[in-house]
């Protein structure tokens, strides 16, 4: 068992940390225009993980999961690689994996370059991500299917050029009451709303997206109708693993900036790093960083190898989440005072941490996922 | 494969349904030719662990372009799906 990246990993990560650091600021400010979908698709983030016939970069889970890490290790707006990711896991893999091939063709280069944007309209105002629960209906119709429903929490909702939803066709399907769509933001029936004002993860704008009647032709169905439940668990394996690295990058980030700052700050004449409390305090951040990266690697392992990934992209999804956020909240600790003013940039890694234990299913799910690979 | 291992299977089936599901349904009620989707045995979790036993009890891994509502609708289809999963011929 060999625990070290390859000489290619390595250098892929260095620069990419390295170009992160050159991002433009408009790139932090939630303005998702065509430098900053250049700039994006220039550190590969929009199709790391799709084949490079397909216009992408032709990696696998880990390391699409390393190119996220690095980028937002150099430092690159939290909300920016997840918008970024949420186009790539939960927009494009789906295509990749489930569209007919002409619509591959016609999606995947533009979308891994930035031409398009996707949204994951997946979310309701009432169910919730549970997608055996959805209010959105998808009646037949000649050729296609007529959209009819609300999604909110669309992550690039206001910016998308496309949407990936999901839809109730069959009632009494059980499992199979859902399917997938990939709907073009210009399509008759579709408003977008405008972006909503989020505490955190602001370099990802949100809002809602409405279909009233809205026509999809059967080339953009999905999968096989009544395969949404299918395609949104495939898309999440993904999404689960690749996208959390990216609080593995600031967690990398944070620590560092309070290993600086104990080192450098001084008290009643005493370093920081030298009350025991601040070193223990570090200690534990460095333990839950290192041990959620074992998990997430080990679940990019498991969907690289073909084998069932769910209790690892489970465990690693619930240990990198908590993580982040305990972590940025004892970044706060050690900073102190200085923690509330805007320039340390210590609560803007608080707001971006918290929503982690939420989206992608809550911690309580991951839990209960876990408990049900363990045969509960 | 014979029909004796055919009723072997089905009865397994049959047997984990009704009693590790926790479907809430009568055992009674769920047989071979019941509607599972339409009486809402199968939803989200109970298809995931129903999988998760196909694969571990059965050696049988359902790929994507099998995983229907017409390859799910009753333990009959459930049973003949495995069945042709695991016939050296199945195209996967």
């Amino acid at each position: 068992m060999d625990f070290s990246l390859s000489a290619e990993q390595e250098e892929r990560y260095a620069r990419t940390r390295e170009a992160a650091r050159a991002l433009s600021p408009r790139a932090s400010a939630g303005t998702f225009d065509g430098t900053v979908r250049k700039e994006l698709a220039g550190l590969g983030l929009l199709g790391a993980a799709v084949p490079e016939e397909c216009g992408g970069a032709g990696l696998g889970a880990l390391d699409s999961a390393l190119l996220y890490e690095a980028a937002s290790d150099g430092g690159a707006d939290t909300g920016l690689l997840f918008a970024a990711a949420a186009h790539l896991f939960a927009c494009v893999r789906p295509v990749l994996e489930f569209a007919r091939p002409a619509t591959r063709k016609t999606l995947l280069p533009a979308l891994c370059s930035g031409a398009l944007m996707a949204g994951n309209a997946m979310t309701e105002p009432e169910a919730g991500s549970d997608i055996s629960r959805l209010v959105t209906r998808a009646t037949r119709t000649d050729g296609g299917y007529l959209l009819d429903g609300v999604k909110s929490f669309v992550s690039n909702g206001p910016v998308a050029d496309l949407y990936v939803t999901y839809a109730t066709t069959d009632p009494d399907g059980g499992y199979f009451a859902s399917t997938a769509f990939a709907v073009d933001r210009d399509s008759p029936g579709l408003v977008a709303g405008e972006p909503m004002e989020k505490s955190g993860l602001t370099g990802c704008q949100a809002g809602e997206v409405r279909f009233s009647r809205c026509f999809v032709p059967d080339e953009r169905v999905l999968g096989s109708p009544g395969q949404g439940q299918l395609v949104f668990q495939a898309s999440m394996l993904w999404e689960r693993s690749c996208l959390f690295a990216i609080y593995l990058g600031q967690q990398e980030r944070v620590i560092r900036r309070c290993v600086q700052h104990a080192r450098e700050r001084r008290q009643s004449g005493k370093r920081l790093a030298d009350l025991p409390p601040v070193a223990d305090r570090l200690a534990d951040m460095k333990l839950r960083l290192e041990s959620g990266r074992l998990l997430l690697y080990r679940a990019c392992a498991e969907i690289d190898a073909g084998r069932d990934p769910a209790l690892w992209v489970a465990l690693a999804k619930l240990a990198v989440s908590e993580a982040a956020v305990t972590t940025a909240l004892d970044a706060g600790r050690i900073f102190g005072g200085r923690a509330f003013l805007t320039e340390y940039g210590i609560a803007d890694e608080v707001r971006d941490a918290l929503p982690a234990t939420t989206f992608s299913g809550t911690s309580d799910i991951q839990r209960q996922l876990i408990a049900r690979e363990l045969g509960l | 494969m014979t029909d004796l291992d055919r009723a072997t299977l089905l009865d397994q089936l049959l047997r984990h349904v009704r009693e590790e599901l926790a479907t809430g349904v009568p055992p009674e009620q769920i047989t071979a030719d019941a509607p599972l989707l339409e009486m809402g045995v199968l939803d989200s979790v109970r298809t995931a662990r129903l999988l998760a036993h196909i694969r571990t009890a059965h050696g049988v891994r359902v790929p994507p372009v099998h995983m229907t509502g017409e390859h799910f609708r009753t333990l009959d289809t459930i049973t003949d799906l495995i069945l042709l999963l695991r016939s050296p011929t199945a195209s996967l």
